[in-house]
Order: C-alpha cells, then structure tokens, then sequence
C-alpha cells in the first residue's frame, strides 16, 4: 500500500522568520519539503549540462 | 558537490548510490529516480562516459514522461541534457531537435527566465557547431542578458555563455573581442571553480588558440601547457578534451618554431 511521502521539517531562526516575514507578509515557525523536494533543493549545482565550446586547431 | 570540486570519479560512485537507493525506494518514486538519473547522466558525460550518460537521461525521461503528474520542468532538462550529449559526441545535427525541444518545453512553462538562458546557450552551442552562427551568437546575447542580471547567482552560466560567445568570435577572426570574452570566463571560472577545474582548462585551451591566431606564441603555449596539465590531472590523460589540447599545444609549439621572429 503507498505510504504518504517523509516530511522534512526545518524550523526557521528568527533572522528567517523575518525575512519571509519582510517578503511575503506572512508569519511562519517552519517550512516542510517532501524528501525529494529536499533533494532537489540541495543538489549542488545545477541540473543542466554546460555545452562548453572546445576549440581544436 | 564532488562533480562541481572536479572529483568527477567519487562524484560517480555517490551518484550511483543515490540511483540505488531510488530504485530501492518502496513506493517507487519516479521523480526521484529520474532526478538521481539525470545526476548520473552529468557525471558520465563529464567522464566522456557518453552511452551511459544517454542511457541515463533516456530512462529518467521515460520515467517522467509516464509518471503521473506534471514534470515539464524536469523534462526540459532532460532535453537539454541528451541535446548536451549528442553536442559532445560531435552530433550536432541529432543534438539541435533535442535542445529545441527542451526549450520549447522550457518556454511553454514561463517563469524560470535563467534556465530558459541555459537551453538557450547550449542550443547555441549546437548551432555554432553547425555553423549557423548567426543564430547561435543571437541566442548567447540574450541568454549573457538574463544571466548578467543575478551575476553571483549565475557565474557558472555567464561563464559558459562568455566561453561559447568567445569561441564562436574567435571562429570568426573577431579575435581581439574572443579575447576579451575568454579573459573574462578564465577569471570568472577560476573564482567560483578554483583555478584546477577542468572547465577552467576548456577555456583556457581556446584562449591559448586565441593567442596563436594572434601571433602571440610564447603566451599561447604557456595557456595550452597550463590547460593540458590541468585536463591531465583531472580528467586522466587519455579523455578526449586532454588529448585535443595536446594536440592543440604540440601544433601551437611547431608553429612557433616555424614562425619569424
């Protein structure tokens, strides 16, 4: 049976609160990512290639 | 983290775990494997790895494609990435319907303006191998614009746009201003990458050509020398990138010796 997907909770430092705060109007103590939101949010990078031009005499 | 350091081998093997572990993941989850995939499919092409790459983003397209749900976002990039394939295997004629296809996709979406700048300079990329320059330069323009408005954020793009623009100034004898250009994405690589990235030596091997078209043999075989053993440590000797440079630098000390003084 499919499970719900894990949520990740990141509870927010005051400095953040205040920026989404600043931003968006909005009060928050948390944000929740779904792992795989989480994953993609990490990646290191970016999630394109680079067509990097290589010049040949 | 590994590939973006140039430690493309470990970045391999972790990539490899993470595509594992999606696989194993009960229920399966298609997005996740797809995005483990893709990981996977940058890192091979990197190692010149071509077939595997492809397959990689082959299966994490089907995936997507069957999956429930919208991932355009993700499919773009897939597009973009067999498009990137097919430019580093030299078949560029297969590589621009897949790179207009990403695009297409891309643009349909709206919204994310910087990875619509991407697939506009790699289908840049692709045209400028086949000649069409014309449309190629057009496309790194606008694409350097959008890019140029985060610079931070965006160093990686503004530096392959600038290598790509450069190259293709420098096909065009503009060499003064391929110099220019490629100056500039040394410096901008060489902050956000170190100076012993490979992506560094990409662009120092064209700027070493710059210099011999310009006569300036002595600056152009130390650039060349620089970007071989930058390539050698690496990407190993026997990549294809190492031994075009080496080429390149073997041809540029011939010339010099042959030139007047």
């Amino acid at each position: 049976m499919p499970t719900q997907p894990e949520i990740v909770r990141i509870e927010l430092t005051p400095q953040q609160k205040d920026q989404l705060k600043a931003k968006t109007g909005r009060d928050a103590e948390a944000i929740e990512l779904t792992v795989t939101e989480l994953e993609e949010r990490i990646a290191p990078g970016r999630t394109w290639n680079h067509n990097d031009t290589f010049l040949v005499d | 983290m590994h590939r973006r350091r140039g430690d493309y081998p470990q970045a391999e093997q972790l990539l490899r775990q993470a595509v594992v572990l999606a696989e194993q993941a009960d229920p399966l989850d298609a997005r996740r494997l797809a995005v483990a995939l893709n990981g996977l499919g940058l890192v091979c092409k990197d190692l010149a790895k071509h077939n595997e790459a492809r397959a990689a983003y082959r299966r994490a397209l089907a995936l997507l494609e069957q999956a429930p749900g919208s991932h355009d976002d993700w499919i773009a990039t897939i597009y973009h990435n067999l498009g990137g394939i097919e430019h580093a295997s030299g078949n560029y004629a297969q590589g621009e319907p897949l790179a207009r296809r990403g695009l297409a996709i891309r643009r349909a979406l709206g919204g994310d303006a910087e990875a619509v700048a991407a697939d506009m300079a790699a289908l840049a990329a692709i045209l400028d191998a086949q000649q069409q320059h014309d449309e190629a330069e057009q496309l790194y323009v606008d694409a350097l614009q959008v890019f140029e408005r985060e610079p931070q954020a965006n160093a990686g793009d503004i530096a392959v746009t600038l290598n790509g623009l450069g190259a293709l100034y420098a096909k065009r004898g503009a060499l003064e201003e391929a110099e220019a250009l490629l100056t500039r994405a040394v410096s901008l690589r060489e902050e956000t990458l170190g100076p012993r990235h490979a992506d560094v030596a990409v662009t120092l091997n064209n700027l070493g050509m710059v210099y011999k078209r310009r006569g300036h043999y002595e600056r152009a075989t130390t650039t060349y020398l620089a970007a071989v053993e930058i390539l050698e440590q690496t990407l190993g000797a026997q990549h294809p990138k190492t031994i075009a440079c080496r080429m390149n630098y073997a041809r540029c000390v011939a010339d010099a010796g042959a030139a007047p003084a």
